[in-house]
């Protein structure tokens, strides 16, 4: 009787692949898969990430230190004949060394 | 499909190194047979299988720290995959609450598959099976993993898996008894 079942089941595995497999149909591809699951992922995580970052950000700070230093020279020196100033020199290159960082940095992050 | 030791390596520099092309063979060699499983899991959905195949590798990524490698990597991310239509299921009010008793209970023989219909198609009668039973019939069937693997993707034993495999052979029998060369 055991058998029997096991023959039974083992023809019953037998009809229901044959019809699987005669039935299959593969749902369509999506070619832009992998580009959508890698864009879904979380950003980089590298140390040197975390370097250009802080670097990009002491940039930055230094830039708008410089710039408000400037203004108040320029404010005490109202009355009296006005200085070339270097450090709106300073500021420009700062900030433009900050834009750059933070380019780099966004860069890549996405590679 | 990849050997073992190419999923090893190219997992070793996704770990390593945060290999975002090494990553990208994985979702490359493995995304057809997710998305082929999840589309007859939610019945064709195109939408809702894209969305869940995504989930599924974001997951696969987060997690591949914690892959230890017993298992193939393809039999893992077959498990997430599989988590993730279960989440969706019983998130989402418009799909029958997915009953997952059905692991442990003996199954109701006695409910009607509905009114006797001509020929119904296999993909049609799969359709009709809750979706413990249609996750097992497409994994054993349409993806070949033995009862094992199956239990280590369904969390559930090999003894469930095995009856539950021969609840869904024979209402599939039942339900395809009229077509032709059955």
């Amino acid at each position: 009787m055991k058998n029997n079942d096991k023959i039974s089941e083992r023809v019953l595995d037998e009809r229901i692949r044959r019809m699987v497999v005669d039935d299959a149909k593969e749902p369509s591809r999506n070619p832009w898969m992998v580009k959508k699951v890698l864009n879904r992922l979380p950003p980089h995580n590298r140390p040197v990430f975390g370097i250009v970052e802080i670097i990009g950000m002491l940039s930055v700070v230094i830039a708008l230190g410089v710039t408000v230093k400037n203004e108040m020279v320029k404010l005490e020196a109202w009355n009296g004949e006005a200085e070339f100033d270097f450090s709106i020199l300073a500021v420009c290159l700062l900030s433009a060394l900050a834009v750059v960082f933070y380019a780099a940095f966004t860069m890549l992050r996405k590679c | 499909m990849l050997t073992r030791l190419q999923e090893i390596a190219l997992i070793a520099r996704c770990v390593a190194g945060d290999d975002r092309n090494a990553f990208g063979s994985l979702v490359e060699a493995y995304v057809d047979d997710i998305r082929r499983m999840l589309d007859r899991l939610t019945g064709g959905d195109v939408a809702l299988v894209d969305d869940l195949t995504q989930e599924t590798f974001v997951k696969a990524y987060l997690s591949l720290r914690s892959f230890k490698g017993v298992a193939r990597f393809r039999t893992w991310l077959f498990r997430i995959a599989y988590n993730e239509f279960i989440t969706h299921v019983r998130k989402n009010t418009h799909f029958v609450a997915f009953d997952d008793t059905i692991h442990d209970t003996a199954y109701d023989d006695s409910e009607p598959d509905g009114p006797s219909v001509d020929a119904v198609t296999v993909e049609e009668a799969i359709g009709r099976l809750s979706p413990a039973l249609k996750a097992i019939v497409q994994l054993y069937y349409y993806e070949n993993f033995s009862v094992s693997h199956i239990s280590e993707i369904m969390q559930m034993p090999s003894g469930t898996v095995k009856s539950n495999l021969h609840r869904a052979r024979v209402r599939l029998a039942r339900l395809l008894e009229n077509k032709k060369d059955y």
